[in-house]
């Protein structure tokens, strides 16, 4: 199996931890109704798709979590009134951002969403090898939230989901556009989806992963899959790599303790 | 292939049920919904779970993935990936716990135990150690996930990621989804009735379904008879309303063309549509209005959520198993709920009929306007059942 890449013609990001702004760029007819989580993917998009040459045809959107508030918001009102809103059961659904993304910006190509936990950015990137050609460019967008009520149990938790909250950068969307043609000059990137770890170490997965990405001349730096715990930290760590816009080969590897798998993202610049 | 629902447990059992026209749904009583009456649900009373799964999604997955595996005596050398599809995912025990932890902060002592297959890539993480699986994608798109999790699997065989790939659709039953649908004025408390002038909303069910994908060098390395073929995978997004579908469908059209071009074929050579068929006013109204636009005059078609209930992310794939079977069979099913034709619709499924035939369609949509259409047709060397 050869791993083909894609181009990246364009990325951007919201980081509530690092970025006071992003609210002021929600547009009003959704500031009320949807919920935060929707609002970190929306603004991300409109930052991506602001100068775009090209609008995407398809989308592949990579969520752990989706809008786990609003399953909550669904359920206190069941068990506190006897009745949960329509609205927050909607919200509640993993895909329905990535309707309401398709629905704002008027994609109406493949539409995927993934969620693969820490290795949902991957297995978007990697999914979009699976549309037909005349779905690129594409969208992909990796999003999750701080969840008050996951906070609340932490100390309750898994040691691993305990690293995963103690981790500042828990929160963020991330937004990229895939093109399937090789375009000179862009930076490139391709994933391998989640693998099992069976009876190997994360780490050693991680390591081994890393290798398939073998075809190519230069050496890669392989992040240590430590700095990968959260939710969005290959996301980010990809976005932070494309905004340094430092030449390199750079690989990517995450971790999930609920699916107990590893996946990798490469990108060259 | 295999199958687990309220038509009974194994395709064999699911399949006569649904040649037959049963009405599978009975008055919900797995738990307890806290609606003033319970609704007619395609609940599994008896589950036998026999993998020890840490919760229900995971149990039914189970069970229809080890009868689509059950042939296979020897693979050794090949890589089996899965896709699995899921809308609830651990929804069912995390919806308890959290009752509990409302009402008694010392609860959340479970938390580790109670959320630890919360996420829905934990099942797919299960079902990779219980089978042996060598990589997964956990999809997530509503009521279409079963029905793409067959297109993606076409797609990782055909790209050799995988030798063979396993697509699995599993929902259970959970607060969450009957208060949901409920909420939304969804569910039709006397029982869904597809396509019919009194239908008033759907009824939910939980099931699994798995088809084992791949290619024809692959199936005699296995020893296996291919059961049918995936011809073509469509996937569109309607781009209009959050739940409400296009009024004319133009986002299903497009899915269904797509479908058919990938398949190689014309509308005129589908023999007969598997519908998405959900009961609800709009739901039926739109997916007719979809295939009128398409086929002119429409093949036969049929829905099966009265038979079944609507098991949502299993849905796509365990009706796609059922009309695999029936297109072998040369069965055009009926549609349990449906008598009276509705105008508005302007088509009424088919009686239950013998038909020679070759292609069908299977439609699937979901929340957000998530379309997906695939195009299945008979092998020339189809196996035994």
């Amino acid at each position: 199996m050869s791993l083909k890449p894609f181009s990246v013609r364009g990325f951007a990001a919201v980081v509530p931890a690092s970025d006071s702004a992003w609210q002021a760029e929600i547009p009003a007819h959704l500031k009320r109704r949807d919920p935060r989580i929707w609002h970190m993917a929306y603004v991300a998009v409109a930052r991506l798709l602001k100068d775009a040459a090209e609008p995407p045809r398809s989308m592949a959107v990579g969520t752990a979590l989706g809008a786990l508030d609003e399953t909550k918001n669904f359920l206190d009102g069941i068990f506190k009134d006897g009745f949960g809103s329509p609205k927050n059961f909607i919200a509640s659904v993993h895909n329905s951002m990535a309707g309401k993304l398709a629905l704002e910006f008027k994609i109406d190509g493949p539409n995927l969403t993934l969620c693969d936990g820490q290795n949902s950015f991957a297995s978007a990137v990697a999914s979009c090898a699976m549309f037909p050609s005349s779905a690129f460019p594409c969208l992909v967008v990796a999003v999750d939230e701080s969840v008050p009520l996951v906070n609340e149990l932490v100390s309750h938790l898994s040691p691993a989901c305990a690293a995963y909250l103690a981790d500042s950068t828990r929160e963020a969307a991330i937004a990229l556009l895939l093109d399937r043609r090789a375009l000179p000059q862009q930076p490139a990137i391709r994933a391998i989806g989640p693998v099992p770890l069976g009876s190997r170490e994360p780490g050693a997965l991680a390591q081994s992963l890393a290798a398939r990405f073998e075809d190519n001349d230069t050496s890669p730096l392989v992040i240590p899959l430590e700095s990968c715990r959260s939710f969005v930290s290959a996301p980010l760590l990809v976005h932070e790599r494309l905004a340094a816009g430092q030449a390199g080969r750079f690989i990517v590897p995450s971790f999930s303790p609920s699916s107990k798998a590893c996946a990798a993202v490469e990108i060259c610049l | 292939m295999g199958a687990v629902c309220a038509a009974g447990s194994g395709v064999a059992a699911g399949s006569a049920a649904v040649y037959e026209g049963k009405d599978c749904l009975t008055p919900l009583s797995i738990f307890e919904s806290g609606l003033k009456n319970a609704p007619l649900s395609g609940q599994i009373e008896n589950l036998q779970d026999s993998y020890k799964s840490p919760n229900r999604t995971i149990a039914l997955a189970c069970i229809a993935a080890s009868e689509a595996l059950a042939a296979i005596k020897n693979r050794q050398g090949l890589s089996f990936g899965l896709v699995f599809a899921t809308t609830v995912g651990g929804i069912t025990r995390s919806e308890l716990f959290y009752k509990a932890y409302k009402a008694d902060v010392n609860a959340a002592s479970r938390a580790a135990q109670e959320l630890a297959y919360h996420e829905p890539c934990a099942a797919s993480g299960f079902l990779c150690e219980t089978f042996g699986l060598q990589g997964f994608f956990t999809l997530s798109t509503a009521c279409s996930s079963g029905l793409h999790a067959v297109g993606m699997a076409k797609r990782l065989v055909e790209q050799d990621v995988f030798d063979a790939c396993l697509a699995v659709g599993a929902d259970a039953l959970s607060l969450l989804t009957i208060r949901g649908f409920s909420s939304l004025m969804l569910i039709d408390p006397t029982g869904c009735k597809p396509f019919d002038r009194r239908r008033a909303g759907t009824s939910l069910g939980e099931g699994a379904a798995a088809m084992l994908v791949a290619s024809e060098k692959t199936a005699e390395t296995l020893g296996i008879a291919p059961l049918g073929h995936i011809s073509g995978w469509g996937a569109t997004a309607d781009c209009h309303h959050m739940t409400a579908p296009h009024p004319t469908g133009e986002g299903a059209q497009k899915a269904v063309a797509a479908a058919l071009s990938e398949a190689g074929l014309a509308a005129k050579d589908i023999d007969m549509i598997a519908s998405h068929g959900t009961a609800t006013p709009d739901n039926d109204r739109s997916e007719i209005a979809a295939m009128k636009a398409v086929f002119g005059g429409l093949p036969p078609f049929f829905s099966l959520k009265r038979t079944l209930g609507h098991t949502l992310a299993a849905s796509g794939i365990l009706e796609a198993v059922f009309a695999v079977c029936a297109l072998r069979e040369g069965v055009v099913p009926p549609t349990a709920g449906f008598e009276e034709a509705d105008d508005n619709v302007g088509a009424a499924p088919s009686m239950c009929r013998k038909k020679t035939m070759r292609h069908f369609l299977k439609n699937s949509f979901g929340f957000g306007g998530n379309n997906a259409a695939a195009v299945f047709s008979l092998s020339n060397d189809a196996g035994a059942l």
